[in-house]
């Protein structure tokens, strides 16, 4: 028997996703030179969708529907026009957590400060800023490490074609996975300056998602920045670019100690601390 | 091409409503430009039938629940990518479904949770005894016909991977059959339904 005899013979478990990973790449290389054996696929897959039509339906929950439609009002869609796989908006999005740059470092002026204070509008926002500027040295050098290694995965990735787009979708499967989590909570809060975030968090999976609607945009040198809030002060968790009014992102990192997220504005690349008044906190808990 | 029947020339109480029935693959169009209103309809046309399959092999109905969202999920990222000229919108949706639940018993404990709490004997012969289901869909009768044409080994093949969600080698396993017979197996017993069912493209 040839190899392509071989091959031909997994049409069947292919239709049934019954390969293992390396024979469905192999069958699917011989696919695309064999008319037949794709014909035969076709056939056998719209066979194997009988069997699943065959299968009783069953009446989801309410909230998967009323998960689903708040996740698909932030998330982005693929265009047709990207037909290598690559996504418009993905890559600015993805690139834009970078290391954080020394040069915004700086600590805000005590004035600055004591117009946080004032300023806080509600009770979360009033914890928060109690520990808003806390800086252990720690706790910077790993929030830049953590920074970096984002930024090293995002620039080896877009060596390949598809990186960018199967970051975004990983990005977009941990939303789902985190919407999807048994004790998942949510959070809104009104934006200062318009709109309103929502925060979605899973204490179980220790991870959150920031979801943005009628945000002002941002002039172009100016991005919306993430921090995780905690006893340690304010961990970086990733930028938004301001060029959407409505952009979601998974937080960089795990939840830890923190204990509420805030977003500031900051320059372009972000800030190792903030260096603005938080529009927008959230708690935690 | 496959679509979900009833067609729209011939609606039942299911899918028919007092307003011009649109078709799945007119809404895909429509969420591909962005339509949540549109994915909202589709959504509801065919989550029961997604759920359905997902749960037929995670059996948990929570977990089934998160791949159905992260299929949902992915029909709202990717319907751009779906092309009418290779399938209807149904066989898109489905096999989607089917993959990502494959997907989940492969990668994580819960394969092995599930044999322990169903057993293998359970996924076969659930054609024989869906009298209790209230909903039994029309594809089933059509399907448990086709099923029966298929020899013993070719129908515990083809049902263990579909609605066990097991690879060719832990099917050759479960039946103490060589590999390459089961492969085999899987293949002629699927032509066998495809001729059955009268499914061609």
């Amino acid at each position: 028997m040839t190899d392509r005899d071989e091959l031909h013979l997994l049409t069947g478990a292919y239709a049934l996703n019954a390969l293992s990973d390396s024979e469905r790449a192999d069958l699917e290389i011989y696919l695309a030179e064999s008319e037949e054996a794709r014909t035969e696929v076709t056939e056998l897959s719209d066979t194997a969708v009988m069997l699943g039509l065959a299968s009783t339906p069953v009446a989801p929950s309410p909230e998967l529907k009323s998960n689903l439609m708040a996740l698909i009002a932030a998330t982005p869609q693929l265009t047709a026009a990207t037909p290598s796989g690559g996504r418009t908006d993905a890559a600015p999005r993805l690139a834009a957590v970078t290391p954080l740059p020394e040069a915004h470092a700086g600590s805000p002026s005590a004035a600055e400060q004591e117009k946080i204070h004032r300023i806080a509008a509600g009770p979360a926002e009033a914890r928060a800023q109690a520990r808003w500027y806390r800086r252990p040295l720690t706790l910077l050098v790993a929030a830049a490490a953590a920074a970096a290694l984002f930024a090293g995965g995002a620039v080896a990735g877009q060596q390949f074609t598809d990186s960018s787009y199967q970051q975004a979708m990983a990005e977009a499967a941990t939303l789902a996975e985190l919407t999807a989590a048994s004790d998942v909570e949510r959070s809104v809060s009104d934006v200062r300056g318009g709109g309103t975030a929502t925060l979605v968090w899973s204490e179980s999976m220790q991870r959150s998602a920031m979801m943005f609607d009628g945000l002002p945009e941002l002039s172009d040198d100016r991005v919306y920045q993430l921090w995780y809030l905690g006893d340690e002060g304010a961990i970086s968790a990733g930028i938004v670019e301001g060029s959407s009014d409505s952009d979601w992102r998974v937080l960089g990192g795990s939840m830890g100690g923190a204990s509420a997220v805030g977003v500031t504005v900051e320059p372009q690349g972000g800030s190792e601390q903030p260096t603005t008044e938080p529009i927008v906190v959230i708690d935690e808990a | 091409m496959l679509r979900l029947v009833p067609s729209p020339s011939e609606p039942d109480g299911e899918f028919s409503s007092a307003v011009e029935v649109t078709s799945k693959e007119e809404l895909l169009r429509r969420v591909a430009g962005g339509d949540q209103a549109a994915f909202g309809l589709l959504y509801d046309d065919v989550a029961p039938r997604v759920l359905g399959l997902i749960r037929r092999l995670l059996i948990d109905h929570a977990q089934s629940e998160e791949v159905a969202q992260e299929v949902f999920l992915e029909i709202w990222q990717n319907a751009s990518r779906f092309d009418e000229n290779k399938g209807g919108a149904a066989t898109w949706i489905l096999t989607m479904a089917h993959r990502r639940a494959v997907d989940r018993i492969r990668s994580s404990q819960s394969s092995r949770d599930r044999d322990t709490k169903v057993g293998i004997r359970n996924f076969a012969p659930e054609y024989d005894h869906v009298s209790e289901a209230v909903e039994v869909t029309i594809e089933h009768e059509r399907v448990k016909q086709a099923m029966a044409r298929l020899t013993e080994l070719q129908r515990q093949a083809v049902s263990l991977a579909y609605y066990g969600g097991y690879s060719h080698s832990e099917v050759a396993a479960l039946l103490k059959v060589p590999i390459g017979t089961v492969k085999t197996r899987l293949r002629d017993g699927m032509i066998r339904l495809r001729d059955e069912m009268g499914v061609a493209s």
